[in-house]
C-alpha cells in the first residue's frame, strides 16, 4: 500500500510517467508501453494507482530505470526505438536523470516512535533469551508481548490525536487510515497473545476473550455513554442497545447499573433479572474451583434461567426476554442481535460465553462456521477475519502468510513471528529461499530500515540477530550509507569494527581518506590511510606531501608529520617524509651531528627516492660547508658515491632513450646541473678539511 | 537507582542542551533545545520545556478528554539545513547552532509568538568541492569562536557578517572540539589525538601549546574545562577513554580513566558542583563520575586499596613522590592516586540500546538524546 507522496527532485514541465507504487512489498517493475512505468506489487490487496508526472519530453520515447539505494529509482529517457522517432530530432534535448522516492508505511513522524521503541523491546527479548528457562519464561514472555502491544496502542493514540488536530482534508485521511491499519494489527495481535502465548492451564480462554472484546468493540460503551447524558435514559432508542451489548460482552456489572437507571426497576421482572444477572457465575483461576464444579454451577444458573423464562416472569418486558434469551445461550437471539456484535468473531465469543464457557482453545475453531454463516457465509469474510480465523485454527504459519500479504509493512510479522520463536510454538521451518521463516520476515523488515537515510541505525540490531544472512546484507549495506561528515563515519566505522568487519571498516576509511584528498586535506587524509594501514595510500600521499615540499620548500601539516611516531613505518615512502622532517628540525635546533648522520642513513639505506637524492645533496651543501667540519672523511665518500650514482644513472637513462629514438629526452636541467657541480664542489673542499682535520685530531 | 523518563520524538538527537535561566542562578531552568542530526532534508531544532503550560491545565480541567502529556512539551520547532552539530546558548533567547553544511545560525527564540527564527547566519567552514561540517561551537561573553572539518577556526561576533578573525590552517586534521579556556584562550581537541591550546591575543596562528597522548592517534571528540579551575580539563575519544589533563603541567598532563566500550561523545562538568562529571557514548550508557569522596581525604599514602570499580592506567605520569599536592589540590588532578575513590553510576541501565550522542546537566537534572531518537530526563540525581 502506497502512502506516501513521490517527489521528483527536477522540473522542467514535460511528459507523463504512470505508476503504481505500492509499499515496499514491491516486487518487479513492469515497463509497458512506452510513457508508463507500472510498478507491479506482490500484495494482493490492490490500491489505487498514484500517478507521478515525470517532467521532460524526453521521456516520449519510452522511460528506463534503474534502483537507487532502498525506495529510490533513478527513471532516464529511453532511447528511441523507432528510425523516425530519431530524424524527428526530439531527443536532442538536454538529459535528465530523474531522482524518484517514496514512503512507506512506517517511516512517518508517528510510525517512527513505533519502530525505535519496538526495538528497545525486541533487543530485550533476544537477550533475555539465555535467562530464566523453564515455567518462568512464560509470564516474562507475556510480557514482552504486552509491551509491544503498549508502543502500538500509543501509536495508535498518537494518530488519533494528530488526525484530530489537522485541517487539511488529505493528511486527516491518511492519518484515519494508518490508526484503522494499527487498531486491526493491535487486534491480531491481541489473539494471538491469547491464543499461543499466553496460553491458560487447561486451554480455558474465555476471561481473556472477552477482555479482548471489551477492549476492540466500543460500540456498545459508546451508546451507554450518550444514553446516560440524558435526564431519562431509557427513552433513548439506544438504551436497550447499550444493555444488550453489555449483557454479549459479558461485562454483567455495567450491565446491571444500566438497569438499575429504569424506571420499573422495583418492578418484579426487573428485580428478577438483576437477581439472574448478579447470580450468574463466572470462572476464574484464582478461586480454586475445578471446572467441573464451575460447570454444576453454570448448569444451574442457567436452569433457573430457563425455569424463569418459562414461567413468564419477563412475558410483558420483551427487552427482558431478549437479555434472558441471551442469557440462556439461545441461538436465534444471537442472529437477531447480529448488527450489535458487528461481527461474526465478536458473536462467536458472546455465543460461547453463553453456550459453552468452559471451551478451550483447540475447540474453538468447531465454532467459527455458524456465525460465519450468520454474517454471509464465507464469501463475506475479509482478508483481516481470514487472518483471525487462521488464527482461530491455530495455523500460525498461515497468520503470518496472510499478514504478510494483507498488511502493509514488515513490522507486524517480523516482530510477531520472532516472538512466537522465542515462545517455542514455531517449529523450524526451512523455506525454499534463505533460512527460516523468523529471518525471512526479519530481513525483510531490516531491510526497510536499512534503506531509510535515518533509520538505518534500528535496522542493524535485527540483522545482527539473522544468523545465517544477516552478516551478508550488514555488510552490503553497510558499504552503502552515505558518509556526509566525520562524525557519521565514525559511528559506522564503529559498528564495522564490533563485528570484525575488517574490508568494510577499510573501505569507510579509504572513501573517508579520499573526500579529504579531494578536498586538498592531505593531514585528514593521512590520518585516515592511517586508521586502515593502507600502505599504497599512505605512500602516495607521503609522496603527494614531498611533492609539496619541493614545490614550496615548506612543510604543512606540521603538527601531524612531527608526531607520527610508530605510525611511520607502514610505508617507506611515509618513513622517508618522518625523517626527512626530523632531519629538517634537528637542522633548525643547530644539532648538526645528528642531522648529518639522519640525512647519510636516509640516503645510503636507500630510503629516499632517486629523484629525492639532489635535494637532499642540496641540503648537504650548507652543512658541508660550515665552519666546523662535520661530514668525516669516510661520510664524505658516501656522499660522492651517491651524486656519482646520480649522475650516471641519468646518463645510462640518456643513452637508452637516445637508442630506441625517444625525442625530446630531458636530463638534469641547466640548474640542476649547476647545483650538482657545486655540491661536487662542495664535497671536494669538505674532504680536503675533513682530512686534514682527521689527521690533526690524530697527531 | 535514578529513574529515567524517555520521550519519543521521531528525529535522531545530535545535541540537547539546557538554556540558561534569565535570572542567574536563582532558578532550575525548564527549557531546553534539542538538534537532530542525519534526517535527510528534515532536520530541527526545537525548543522543549517541561513546565505545565497554564493552557493545557485550563483544557484538562473542562473536558477530561485528554490528559496533560507527561515530559517534555514542544514549545517551538524550525527546520534546519544540514545535520546540527552543536547548540550553545548565547544568552537566554539567542541559540548557536552548528550545521555539517559549514554554517553556523543564530536562532532568535520569539517569546509572545512562540517561534524560532534565524537571526544571522555565518557560512564559515567551506572545502573545495563538498561542503565541510562545522563541528563546534562555544562562546564566552561576546565571543563566539567556531571550528570544523576544514581544521580552521573562526571568531565571530554578533552583528558582524565577516569573522572577526580565521586561523586557517589551525589543525591538520579535523578539529572536533573547541572550548573557552581562560578569557582569551581556546582549547580545541582534533582527530589525531592531540589537544592543542590558542592565545587569541597572540597575531600568529600556531596553537600557544600542543598536548597529545603518545602511541595511536586516538581521535578525541569532545573537551570540557572545570568550571572553577580551568586548568583542569576533560577530553573522550573514540576509545572511550575519559581523560582529565592538569594544563599547568608541562610533561606528561594527563591521567586516563578506562571508561566507556565505545566512543565518547560529551563529557560535561557539573557546573555548580564540579566534583561531578557526566559522559555519555556510542555504547548506549551515560555515565555519572563522582570524585567527591576522593576530595575528602587527600592522603596519596592510603592508595594502596582495593582497585574499585574503575580501573585506570597512567601514561608517563610523574612519580608520585614528585607530584605536587598542596592540601587544596583539586581531587581531579589527585584521582590517578586513589582512583579507587571515584564513585561511577551508568545512569542509563539497559533500557536503551543505541548510542547516546549529547547530554547536559543543570542542577539535579540530566537530559541526554541520542540515536534511539528518544529525549532521556533524567531527574533527582545525588549531586554532592
Amino acid at each position: 500500500m502506497y502512502k506516501g507522496k513521490p517527489e521528483s527532485k527536477d522540473c522542467v514541465p514535460g511528459c507523463v510517467l504512470s505508476a503504481i507504487l505500492i509499499s515496499h512489498m514491491i516486487r518487479s517493475f513492469v515497463a509497458r508501453s512506452p510513457e508508463r512505468l507500472l510498478m507491479k506489487m506482490a500484495s494482493e490487496r490492490e490500491s489505487d494507482p498514484k500517478v507521478l508526472l515525470v517532467p521532460g519530453s524526453a521521456c516520449r520515447h519510452g522511460m528506463k530505470f534503474t534502483w537507487g539505494v532502498g525506495n529510490q529509482l533513478f527513471v532516464f529517457a529511453g532511447t528511441p526505438t523507432s528510425v523516425e522517432d530519431e530524424v524527428s530530432g526530439e531527443g536532442a534535448e538536454a538529459a535528465y536523470v530523474h531522482d524518484v522516492r517514496w514512503n512507506t508505511d512506517m517511516h512517518d513522524v508517528y510510525t517512527r516512535k513505533l519502530v525505535n521503541e519496538s526495538n528497545n523491546i525486541f533487543l530485550m527479548l533476544q537477550s533475555h533469551e539465555h535467562g530464566v528457562e523453564g515455567t518462568g519464561r512464560k509470564p516474562q514472555l507475556v510480557k514482552f508481548s504486552r509491551n509491544y502491544r503498549s508502543v502500538l496502542k500509543a501509536c495508535i493514540m498518537d494518530l488519533i490525536a494528530a488526525r484530530d488536530s489537522v485541517m487539511e482534508e488529505e493528511v486527516k485521511k491518511y492519518y484515519h487510515s494508518q490508526m484503522e491499519l494499527f487498531q486491526m494489527i493491535e487486534l491480531i495481535w491481541s489473539l494471538c497473545e491469547i491464543l499461543f502465548i499466553e496460553t491458560l492451564p487447561g486451554g480455558i480462554l474465555l476471561v481473556k476473550l472477552l477482555d479482548w472484546l471489551k477492549w476492540h468493540f466500543n460500540e456498545g460503551e459508546k451508546k451507554a455513554r450518550d444514553v446516560l447524558r440524558e435526564d431519562t435514559p431509557e427513552e433513548n432508542p439506544e438504551y436497550w442497545e447499550a444493555v444488550y451489548c453489555y449483557v454479549l460482552q459479558g461485562r454483567i456489572e455495567e450491565a446491571r447499573n444500566m438497569l438499575s437507571l429504569h424506571s420499573l426497576r422495583q418492578t418484579d421482572a426487573y428485580e428478577s433479572m438483576d437477581e439472574l444477572l448478579r447470580k450468574m457465575p463466572c470462572f476464574t483461576y484464582f478461586t480454586g474451583q475445578s471446572t467441573a464444579e464451575f460447570d454444576m454451577k453454570w448448569r444451574h444458573w442457567q436452569e433457573e434461567s430457563v425455569r424463569r423464562l418459562e414461567n413468564g416472569e419477563f412475558r410483558n418486558h420483551k427487552n427482558l426476554e431478549t437479555i434472558c434469551k441471551i442469557l440462556i445461550g439461545d441461538d436465534q437471539v444471537f442472529i437477531q442481535l447480529k448488527d450489535l456484535c458487528e461481527c461474526w468473531y465478536h458473536m462467536m465469543v458472546s455465543k460461547l460465553l453463553y453456550q459453552n464457557p468452559t471451551v478451550k482453545a483447540f475447540d474453538l475453531q468447531y465454532h467459527t462456521q455458524s456465525c460465519i454463516d450468520a454474517y454471509g457465509g464465507n464469501s463475506k469474510v475479509d482478508p483481516l477475519e481470514n487472518i483471525l480465523l487462521a488464527a482461530i485454527e491455530f495455523d500460525i504459519h498461515q497468520v503470518i502468510k496472510e499478514s504478510s500479504s494483507y498488511l502493509s509493512n514488515w513490522w507486524f510479522v517480523s516482530h510477531l513471528t520472532d516472538l512466537l520463536h522465542h515462545c517455542g510454538q514455531l517449529e523450524a521451518h526451512k523455506l525454499n529461499f534463505g533460512s527460516n521463516l523468523r529471518e525471512y520476515l526479519l530481513l525483510e523488515y531490516a531491510s526497510g530500515l536499512m534503506s531509510h537515510e535515518s533509520l538505518w541505525q534500528v535496522g542493524i540490531p535485527y540483522l545482527d540477530h539473522c544468523p545465517e544472512f544477516g552478516r551478508q546484507y550488514l555488510e552490503q549495506y553497510i558499504e552503502h550509507i552515505p558518509l556526509s561528515s566525520e562524525r557519521k563515519a565514525h559511528k559506522v566505522l564503529r559498528i564495522c569494527e564490533q563485528r570484525d568487519m575488517h574490508d568494510q571498516a577499510n573501505s569507510i576509511c579509504k572513501v573517508m581518506g579520499m573526500k579529504a584528498l579531494h578536498n586538498d586535506r592531505l593531514g585528514s587524509a593521512l590520518s585516515w590511510c592511517l586508521k586502515s594501514k593502507d600502505v599504497t595510500f599512505a605512500t602516495y600521499l607521503a609522496e603527494q606531501f614531498l611533492t609539496r615540499y619541493r614545490a614550496t620548500g615548506d612543510f604543512s601539516n606540521l603538527d601531524l608529520l612531527d608526531n607520527l611516531g610508530q605510525a611511520m613505518l607502514l610505508s617507506d615512502r611515509l618513513t622517508f617524509l618522518g625523517k626527512y622532517r626530523e632531519f629538517h628540525k634537528l637542522y633548525e635546533d643547530g644539532d648538526f651531528e645528528a642531522a648529518t648522520s639522519l640525512l647519510l642513513s636516509l640516503l645510503t639505506a636507500r630510503l629516499a627516492p632517486k629523484k629525492f637524492w639532489l635535494t637532499l645533496l642540496t641540503d648537504a651543501l650548507p652543512l658541508l660547508e660550515a665552519d666546523e667540519v662535520v661530514f668525516t672523511s669516510q661520510q664524505t665518500y658516501e656522499l660522492m658515491h651517491c651524486l656519482e650514482e646520480l649522475s650516471l644513472a641519468e646518463k645510462l637513462e640518456a643513452e637508452e632513450k637516445t637508442d630506441q629514438l625517444v625525442g625530446d629526452h630531458k636530463g638534469f636541467s641547466d640548474a640542476e646541473l649547476e647545483k650538482m657541480s657545486l655540491i661536487k664542489l662542495a664535497l671536494t673542499r669538505n674532504l680536503a678539511r675533513a682530512i686534514v682535520h682527521e689527521g690533526t685530531v690524530l697527531t | 537507582m535514578a529513574e529515567v523518563n524517555a520521550k519519543f520524538i521521531s528525529q535522531k538527537i545530535s545535541k540537547i542542551r539546557w538554556r540558561p535561566t534569565s535570572q542567574k542562578g536563582l532558578e532550575q531552568s525548564d527549557t531546553f533545545v534539542t538538534g537532530s542530526w542525519d534526517n535527510g532534508a528534515a532536520n530541527k531544532v526545537c525548543l522543549w520545556t517541561q513546565a505545565e503550560g497554564e493552557k493545557e491545565q485550563l483544557n484538562f480541567s473542562v473536558s477530561r478528554q485528554q490528559p496533560p502529556e507527561s515530559g517534555p512539551r514542544l514549545l517551538c520547532e524550525v527546520l534546519h539545513c544540514g545535520d546540527v552539530t552543536d547548540i550553545q546558548f548565547f544568552n537566554h533567547e539567542n541559540i548557536l547552532v552548528a550545521s555539517s553544511t559549514g554554517q553556523v545560525n543564530l536562532y532568535k527564540h520569539f517569546k509572545n509568538s512562540q517561534t524560532l527564527g534565524v537571526a544571522q547566519s555565518w557560512h564559515v567552514h567551506k572545502n573545495k568541492q563538498s561542503p565541510c561540517p562545522c563541528t563546534s561551537v562555544a562562546c564566552r561573553g561576546q565571543d563566539v569562536v567556531t571550528a570544523g572539518e576544514d581544521g580552521r577556526l573562526n571568531i565571530l561576533a554578533i552583528g558582524q557578517q565577516a569573522p572577526v578573525r580565521s586561523i586557517e590552517k589551525a589543525d591538520s586534521c579535523s578539529i572536533n572540539g573547541v572550548n573557552y579556556y581562560k578569557h582569551y584562550e581556546v582549547i580545541t581537541v582534533n582527530s589525531s589525538g592531540q589537544l592543542k591550546v590558542y592565545d587569541l591575543r597572540q597575531p600568529e596562528d600556531e596553537p600557544s601549546r600542543i598536548f597529545l597522548l603518545t602511541g595511536e592517534r586516538i581521535p578525541l571528540h569532545c573537551v570540557d574545562t572545570h568550571p572553577s579551575q580551568p586548568h583542569i580539563v576533560a577530553t573522550g575519544g573514540q576509545d572511550g577513554v575519559l581523560c582529565i589533563w592538569d594544563m599547568r603541567q608541562e610533561k606528561f598532563p594527563v591521567t586516563l580513566l578506562d571508561a566507556h566500550a565505545a566512543d565518547m561523545w560529551e563529557v560535561k562538568f557539573h557546573p555548580r558542583y564540579p566534583d561531578n562529571l557526566f559522559t555519555c557514548s556510542e555504547d548506549g550508557t551515560v555515565w555519572h563520575w563522582d570524585v567527591t569522596s576522593v576530595s575528602h581525604t587527600r592522603t596519596p599514602a592510603q592508595s594502596q586499596g582495593t582497585p574499585g570499580s574503575v580501573q585506570s592506567r597512567t601514561v608517563h605520569h610523574l612519580p608520585a613522590t614528585t607530584q605536587p599536592k598542596p592540601s587544596g589540590s583539586n581531587p581531579w588532578l589527585t584521582i590517578d592516586a586513589s582512583k579507587h575513590r571515584i564513585e561511577v553510576t551508568n545512569l542509563m541501565h539497559g533500557s536503551n540500546f543505541l548510542p547516546i550522542n549529547t547530554l547536559d546537566i543543570e542542577s539535579n537534572t540530566v537530559i541526554c538524546g541520542g540515536d534511539s531518537e528518544a529525549i532521556y530526563v533524567i531527574p533527582n540525581l545525588v549531586i554532592r
